[in-house]
């Protein structure tokens, strides 16, 4: 049980990172259809 | 007469740093098996030429240290802080010892280069013909390069010593000061169990990915080992000439940009994760500071290299500038275009954001190098409270507070520290970007590189090369481990040295006088 909790935590903080990955990319939509 | 074994506690100071080194020995074994397993038998020799001598120094200086009871003896933070440079140095030159001998080497110095590049997570290297080296060296290169970002000589204490009662001390001498346990040793056990997790997730996803490329499965395996490891460690070091443009992989490269950003992540942050406390994601000083600094230096950069034209659609943007620029902010240094491209298409203000970021760095704690966002956004609070006090009556300023696992008042000290690591970082870089201009390279060129090598990033412009003068190899080596070990045990050392040099000089003078 304890190594499931700690193995979802991994997988929380890779999640978390994809989601920051998404507005890095967001970055490059803007620049390549609005600027 | 002052004994130079009262002055420094040299027993103290040669025990560890020999345990240490005996330790590391052990870790050529590894890519000495993997010569054998690969048969080369050229490597192997190499490799064990290496771990002789090694395992050698160890000892010697173990028995050094033996002809006093160290225990009885206190570790001090001087002799924490001597043994953890002192042991980087040691183990940097007979690190070396295999590179060296395999013939990709112009020279010993370019050996050591290379090694202290692995170490301090950096990346950049002076091998020749790196896409036929043995498959053991290039285990080797990635093996320190995991090992360094982690920290070896907590690695070698945890391991070796039974009395940890000194640990601290050595482990802040490695730029690691997070309490994750009360002790060290649960600390360090910590920071490699998560570092052992992560290493069989990316791995597993990195082979997959490669087999999905074509690579055959144990190739895939190795390369997908290598990459992650360079990835974790914000390294940078790949098994090909090429880095990253190798594979010609949109989702390789995301694989390693997941891991890469997770790398340059405090350890205190994965433990406060994977315990469940997900808002401090959003609450770390250094979460926030990351944020803030990668997301203007991404947009400052798409804009950029958007007006020139170089790069136009938004998976191009995405691959070629963003992927780069988070890249030399975690100070990772994986590279997916040609390193003259910088110079030749980025242009000024694409250049100067990637110096910019390459200074700001990761994370305090992590693998990462740089002045770290930590200090960063203690600086940027400062600066905030110093405006408020000047423009209120002091009575109303509220006692600033940051929140970096738990919540943290921001004295002066703190602020102090901050800007005194950040102030030494700064005269690093400005130093080399001097030496550099100095030998005729562009001022550009120049603070891109150096800002590379003292922020442990590893990628190029193109300056550094075999070629180099030798003035820049030393500085640049120089600068990677200051960056690394952040100047405090380093200046204990030449400390140490300078009070041995003021009493050596005291003594002849005294000589002179009779």
């Amino acid at each position: 049980m304890k190594m499931i909790k700690e193995l979802k935590g991994y997988a929380v903080e890779i999640i978390l990172v994809m989601i920051v990955m998404m507005l890095y990319f967001a970055i490059s939509l803007i620049g390549a259809y609005l600027w | 007469m002052v004994s130079s074994k009262k002055f420094f506690g040299l027993h103290v100071v040669s025990y560890y740093t020999g345990y240490i080194i005996s330790g590391f020995s052990l870790l050529m074994l590894l890519p000495l098996g993997v010569s054998v397993l690969f048969q080369e038998w050229n490597t192997v020799l190499d490799f064990s030429i290496g771990f002789s001598l090694t395992l050698l120094v160890g000892l010697i200086s173990i028995a050094i240290g033996k002809r006093v009871d160290v225990h009885q003896s206190k570790v001090s933070w001087r002799h924490g802080l001597i043994v953890s440079s002192l042991s980087w140095i040691t183990l940097t030159i007979l690190g070396a010892i295999p590179l060296y001998l395999s013939g990709h080497m112009a020279s010993y110095l370019d050996a050591i280069f290379d090694v202290m590049s692995g170490y301090t997570t950096t990346g950049v290297f002076m091998m020749m013909d790196l896409d036929h080296v043995a498959q053991g060296l290039n285990f080797w290169r990635h093996l320190i390069t995991f090992v360094g970002g982690q920290g070896m000589v907590v690695l070698a204490l945890s391991f070796l010593v039974k009395d940890m009662g000194g640990a601290y001390k050595f482990y802040v001498g490695e730029g690691k000061d997070i309490a994750l346990e009360p002790n060290v040793k649960g600390t360090t056990q910590i920071i490699w169990k998560i570092s052992m997790i992560y290493l069989l997730i990316g791995t597993t996803a990195l082979w997959i990915a490669g087999i999905q490329l074509g690579l055959n499965p144990i190739s895939a395996f190795f390369h997908g080992l290598y990459i992650f490891e360079a990835a974790w460690s914000t390294g940078g070091f790949a098994p090909n000439l090429q880095n990253m443009m190798y594979y010609h992989s949109f989702g390789y490269e995301l694989i390693g940009m997941v891991f890469f950003i997770i790398g340059s992540f405090n350890f205190g942050l994965h433990y406060a994760l994977i315990k469940g406390n997900r808002k401090e994601f959003i609450k770390n000083i250094e979460t926030v500071s990351f944020m803030i600094t990668s997301l203007l230096g991404t947009a400052l950069a798409v804009f950029a290299l958007k007006s020139t034209g170089v790069y136009t659609d938004a998976i191009s943007l995405f691959r070629r500038v963003v992927y780069n620029v988070l890249s030399a902010h975690t100070t990772t240094g994986f590279g997916n275009i040609f390193a003259r491209q910088f110079a030749l298409e980025w242009g000024g203000l694409g250049i100067t954001v990637m110096v910019v970021v390459m200074l700001i760095g990761g994370s305090a704690c992590s693998t990462a190098g740089g002045i770290k966002g930590l200090r960063i956004g203690i600086l940027f609070k400062g600066i905030i409270n110093d405006i408020k006090r000047m423009i209120t009556s002091e009575h109303r300023v509220k006692v600033e507070k940051y929140h970096h696992i738990k919540e943290h008042t921001l004295d002066d000290a703190v602020y102090r520290s901050s800007a005194v690591i950040a102030l030494l970082y700064i005269t690093l870089f400005t130093i080399g970007v001097i030496l550099t201009t100095a030998y005729g390279y562009p001022l550009a060129e120049a603070a891109f590189e150096v800002a590379s090598v003292s922020g442990n990033v590893g990628l190029s412009i193109g300056i550094i090369s075999p070629q180099l003068p030798v003035v820049l190899k030393i500085y640049y080596i120089i600068a990677m481990y200051m960056g690394r070990l952040e100047f405090l045990s380093i200046f204990a050392l030449l400390g140490v040295f300078l009070q041995k040099g003021v009493v050596w000089v005291q003594k002849l003078s005294q000589r002179a006088h009779f």
